[in-house]
């Protein structure tokens, strides 16, 4: 009860998540008598890092960050635009792709959302889109970044729970594919009831090169998720293969990557990755401490006592990922989430890959929902919009994904098919 | 004196950043060489991967210190945002001398944990060299995490003393390094 309070208190105050997880950690062993383990935090600490799949991480940000400065975005947008740049609302239609595409490089929705929004959010207004919904459209496209591999939350939840980053990934690639189809009706039914622009077609001079521009920085995700899928290489080395393409594509193809700058990406890379695996690190402390008085297995006790259907069990997840979700970050949730309830999730004989996939779409919910949510204020700063009207925006797009969940949820096989080709 | 400190504090922070990309780029390089030697000339290295990880578990440490240095680990603000003037800055002052006793605590059973016998006699099974100099990152990451910390306090404090209620901005040298 103690730790609980001394948590939220510290949490909702303000102190670093990092510090307040290590608050908690230090109040829950002096408050079960268990002072002595203290000596043994550090080397927790160490422990929870010390294990090859969380090197995919560094990684995956090297080919983001690589392909960002190499001009990505505005090069996929070209080619996004080729082919639904036509239809009615078709910026929208564009922004979803671009999304879908980057998404498959950069692997994290917060990093994905602040790119996109500052490319598709003012490109869209002044093609006379609504700000609102220009920010809801590139928010609910950001969201993508974490489920089409690579996905940095597939990595962490693959460590967590000692399951195959392989397979994870592969497993994200039909739920994306089902929420981008999600967010396309939406959009089609905003064009149907509220109107949007009509599409213009494209009139780029020389398709092909615009084509080809695209098509470079599409042939590394499929390097990755052939390689993976078919076992030849790991995540890891996948990650290292993709990283070295990226930089031949920045820097020979698109010649938009100096040496000088190679300084600040790998800065930029290792300030970011530092902020993951300390998150990783101190989560798995608390979760460590926490086991030493059974509250993992008294959570477990109480969800089962609930219900019998893994189905109801599934939809409790996604409520209780999603309502931490709204006042905790996404990474320290997940975290601190999986080690307590995967055993639960097993005992109803749900897959761990399948919980995966679950797992990562409820955390991505709290991405973008009030108060806590990066998402929303990432878009916010950058169309300077209010919470308010950028929210009312955002719910026919949460509907969809919340639509998307529940059928994703009840159907394994979305998750699972793909997967199986690697067994 | 509190110059000297700020200019001590800012040099470690450089150096911490010079670290970091030292070390990435020692990642990658070690992981992209090992996928070449093993698929191209089925001679992998044997002792990339632990090294990978050391190397990752170095730069998670010192990264986490650069970020306290930053005022950019992660937070929920919102409560906070709420807050103006004097209030937010003594509520600031407070967490930050909350953060300075937490860092404290961990160097204290940090530096005792990496004194121990056992602790130096550990050797890394693929490279034979002892892991001491490892272990050693995570213990000097929390003492310059303590340090930026503590750093922090006093100019707050010298603040309260001047009677300028304005909340020092921390991000100086990520400034610099973007200019």
């Amino acid at each position: 009860m103690i730790t609980a309070l001394v948590f939220f208190t510290c949490l909702l105050i303000g102190l670093p998540i990092f510090i307040t997880l290590l608050l908690g950690t230090l109040t829950f062993l002096w408050q079960s008598d268990l002072t002595v383990l203290m000596s043994s935090l550090p080397i927790q600490l160490y422990g929870s890092l010390n294990q090859n799949g969380l090197l995919a991480i560094p990684l995956f940000m090297l080919v983001g960050e690589l392909m960002n400065r190499g001009g990505l975005t505005r090069r996929l947008m070209n080619s996004a635009d080729l082919f639904v740049g036509g239809f009615k609302g078709g910026l929208a239609y564009v922004n979803l792709l671009t999304n879908a595409m980057a998404a498959s490089i950069l692997g994290s929705a917060t990093a994905q959302i602040s790119v996109m929004s500052r490319l598709m959010i003012p490109t869209m207004v002044e093609k006379g889109y609504r700000k609102e919904f220009s920010a809801a459209v590139t928010i609910a496209g950001g969201l993508l970044g974490p489920i089409i591999p690579p996905s940095m939350l597939m990595i962490i939840y693959g460590v967590v729970a000692y399951q195959p980053i392989s397979e994870l990934f592969i497993a994200g690639i039909l739920p994306g594919i089902i929420i981008v189809a999600g967010f396309a009706v939406v959009i089609f039914l905003t064009g149907v009831f509220k109107g949007l622009p009509k599409g213009e077609h494209p009139q780029h001079e020389n398709i092909i090169k615009v084509l080809l521009d695209g098509l470079l920085p599409g042939s590394i995700p499929i390097i990755i998720i052939v390689c993976i899928i078919s076992g030849v290489m790991t995540p890891t080395e996948a990650g290292a293969i993709a990283s070295i393409v990226s930089f031949i594509i920045g820097a020979f193809f698109y010649k938009a990557i100096k040496i000088k700058d190679l300084p600040i990406i790998f800065g930029s890379v290792a300030v970011n990755t530092a902020t993951i695996s300390g998150l990783i690190a101190i989560a798995s402390v608390f979760g460590w401490a926490l086991s030493f008085e059974g509250i993992p297995d008294m959570m477990v006790e109480s969800i089962t006592g609930l219900t019998d259907s893994p189905i109801i069990f599934l939809m409790l997840v996604y409520l209780l990922v999603i309502v931490l979700g709204m006042f905790l970050e996404s990474i320290s949730v997940m975290i601190v989430i999986v080690p307590v309830i995967l055993p639960a999730a097993l005992s109803y004989g749900v897959d761990p890959i399948h919980f995966g996939v679950i797992i990562c779409l409820a955390t991505l919910v709290g991405l973008v929902t009030p108060p806590v949510g990066p998402g929303l204020y990432i878009a916010m700063s950058a169309s300077n919009l209010s919470m308010g009207p950028l929210f009312r925006a955002m719910i026919p797009f949460l509907l969809s994904m919340l639509f998307c969940m529940i059928i994703i949820a009840f159907f394994p096989s979305i998750s699972l098919w793909l997967p199986s080709f690697i067994n | 004196m509190l110059k000297i400190i700020k200019i001590i504090d800012d040099k470690i922070a450089r150096a911490e950043y010079f670290v970091l990309i030292v070390l990435m780029v020692a990642l990658t390089s070690i992981l992209s060489l090992q996928v070449v030697l093993r698929y191209f000339f089925s001679s992998p290295l044997f002792w990339a991967e632990e090294v990978a990880v050391q190397i990752f578990i170095c730069s998670s440490f010192v990264g986490i210190s650069y970020l306290v240095f930053l005022g950019q680990l992660v937070r929920v603000d919102f409560i906070i945002n709420y807050f103006t003037g004097k209030l937010r800055f003594y509520f600031e002052l407070i967490l930050v001398v909350v953060t300075f006793i937490v860092l404290f605590v961990i160097c204290y059973h940090a530096t005792e944990w990496i004194l121990r016998p056992e602790i130096k006699m550990d050797i890394s099974p693929t490279t034979g060299i002892p892991r001491w100099y490892n272990y050693l990152f995570l213990v000097v990451g929390f003492y310059f995490m303590s340090l930026h910390t503590f750093v922090k306090i006093i100019t707050l404090r010298s603040c309260v003393y001047a009677g300028d209620f304005v909340l020092p901005d921390s991000n100086e040298l990520d400034k610099e390094k973007d200019i």
